[in-house]
């Protein structure tokens, strides 16, 4: 009903059906997830275009919360009753989600890019066996449904037997239960080995500089980033941090949240099964996205600013060959003593990468105005961290949401209400700092208004926002991030995005392409 | 040109403070709606299956 509602407010095409996607006239995405059976227990996700540069994602950011937040009262008058939407990583039962970033960059130089490209080729059979096998189960899935459709409805037939059919169909999803479980572990049965096999490629030549010169960052980037939460009503420091169990993941199917996520890069290897080759064919480019878990749902506006651009210089740093960063010995055992009050540590750390950035400033023959000013807000908002944090209050979002707290929530439960309800877009306690002046603008609701209805002019963004427009009066159009599909799967027409990619970097210090997912 | 607006990225002036009168009004209000069905407002929010 959300999505019916944002399509009377912007122009929207859908994306693949299976997913829920409902792509924006701004290049942007709104899609649904919800496991298998769990229909109604899902999450909205927004997704902003493709960014050139911190300025673009947080001003694109801005405008798809403006846009959610001004579909409610549409939906709230179609549902009735009351709706509110949480911009938030953690339910009050410790659930994750939420919060993602991407960014551009490249993978691998020299020999390692030789090895990722030859470990690609490698495993391509091993991933055609695996599209083979799945075909084949499916196939034999359909005779199973088939025969269980005609057994239901031969049961439904008979009113005596009334009695049996609602024991076997308690909520109206006998299928849909009975085959969600056999169905998921089919599929891992089938894709696990493979995938074991692109992970381990990917901790070994996947981004391996950058991963390891951005985890000291990462790692201590909460101290800015954080969104605060309240654990056992114990607070920490970040939502995402407390779930998060290990830098990388080992297989697809581990339970907890990983630093660094390749889940993009192992969907592209599964192309050949959707028939999307050129999708297989993309893992070979040298510059790929990095998916960042790691990440927190921001509502103060300078934290957010903070987050992107204080990551994309980090990026450029590495990739321009910064060599000397801090090293931490057991990188999750910092995090968690940092989320759970080791300030002192994670200053420490980001005051290490605020030198690096700054005598890369004073080397680079020229770098854009912007690299200037995020050094300048950066540094002073470490030092106001270190000697009068109260100064944040509406700027970082773990120092209000511990101020809000402290001062206003008396009994665990109302604590934990504060804790949530900090999150709630136009209605929550940020939203009222914010309305009240007590929370700097960086984005203005005009500002944001305009970009939910015009793309980004330099990304991907761009192409897809105008095929949208274009093909309006098109019946079947399929939009996706990479490509778009007009007509069917056999015989359309495919156009792809990424020729529309602008290459062009104008040279060390500019911000890195990203995406950001809430 | 694109169209798309260049986003005001402004240092928070004087009048971005911290105000204390009206913070503390913030605050009061937070602390009276927080009082509210606390427990109930949890729940209402749980993401039972959502979740990763």
């Amino acid at each position: 009903m959300l999505a019916e509602v944002v399509s009377t407010l912007v122009r929207t095409r859908s994306g693949w059906k299976i997913k829920r996607e409902l792509f924006l006239e701004n290049g942007g995405i709104l899609s649904y997830e919800a496991p298998g059976a769990a229909v109604d227990d899902g999450l909205v996700e927004a997704g902003t275009p493709e960014c050139r540069g911190p300025s673009e994602a947080i001003l694109y950011q801005r405008a798809q919360d403006a846009l959610v937040a001004r579909a409610l009262p549409g939906t709230v008058q179609q549902l009735g009753g009351e709706l509110t939407l949480l911009k938030n990583c953690r339910d009050a039962e410790g659930h994750y989600y939420g919060a993602q970033e991407n960014y551009e960059a490249e993978i691998a130089r020299g020999g390692w890019l030789f090895a990722w490209r030859a470990g690609v080729v490698a495993l391509a059979p091993v991933v055609a066996i695996s599209c083979l096998a799945s075909w084949a189960v499916l196939a034999a899935l359909m005779l199973v449904v088939l025969a269980m459709v005609l057994v239901v409805t031969a049961i439904s037939l008979l009113p005596r037997l009334e009695r049996l059919h609602d024991a076997i169909h308690p909520e109206g999803s006998f299928l849909r239960v009975l085959l969600q479980r056999p169905l998921a572990w089919i599929e891992r049965a089938l894709w696990e080995p493979p995938m074991i096999l692109v992970l381990a490629l990917y901790r070994l030549c996947a981004f391996r500089e950058l991963r390891r010169g951005l985890l000291p960052f990462l790692i201590s980037r909460p101290i800015i980033t954080g969104a605060g939460t309240l654990v056992d009503d114990r607070f920490a420091l970040s939502e995402k941090a407390v779930a998060v169990r290990r830098i990388s993941r080992w297989w697809l199917g581990q339970r907890g949240l990983s630093i660094f996520e390749p889940g993009n890069l192992c969907k592209r290897l599964r192309g050949p099964v959707f028939l999307d080759f050129a999708a297989f064919r993309s893992l070979f480019r040298r510059r790929q996205r990095l998916q960042i878990g790691l990440s927190d749902s921001n509502m103060a506006q300078t934290a957010e600013y903070l987050k992107v651009a204080t990551t994309c210089l980090v990026i450029d740093l590495i990739e321009a060959g910064l060599r000397d960063h801090p090293h931490v010995r057991q990188p999750l055992h910092a995090l968690r003593k940092i989320v759970d009050g080791d300030h002192a540590h994670a200053i420490a750390l980001q005051r290490s990468y605020l030198a690096a950035a700054r005598r890369f400033v004073e080397e680079a023959p020229a770098v854009p105005l912007e690299v200037s000013e995020v050094i300048a807000r950066w540094s002073t908002t470490l030092d106001a961290i270190e000697h009068a944090p109260s100064t944040l209050i509406g700027q970082l979002d773990w120092i209000t949401k511990q101020a809000l707290i402290e001062k206003a929530g008396v009994t665990p439960d109302e604590r934990k209400k504060i804790d949530l309800k900090y999150h709630e877009l136009e209605t929550g306690y940020f939203a009222v700092l914010e309305a009240r002046g007590l929370a700097p603008i960086l984005v203005t609701p005009e500002e944001a208004q305009i970009a939910s209805v015009e793309p980004p002019s330099t990304t991907p963004a761009r192409a897809r926002a105008r095929l949208i427009r274009d093909l309006a009066d098109v019946a079947k159009v399929t939009i996706g991030w990479d490509r778009v599909q007009i007509g069917g799967r056999i015989g359309g027409k495919v156009i792809r995005l990424d020729d529309h990619r602008d290459t062009s970097r104008a040279g060390t210090g500019t911000p890195s392409t990203s995406r950001a997912k809430s | 040109m694109s169209a798309t607006p260049e986003p005001n990225l402004r240092e928070p002036t004087p009048s971005d403070k911290i105000e204390r009168e009206p913070l503390a009004e913030v605050v009061d209000a937070v602390r009276r709606d927080a009082q509210r069905s606390p427990k109930d407002y949890a729940r209402e929010t749980i993401v039972p299956e959502g979740g990763e």
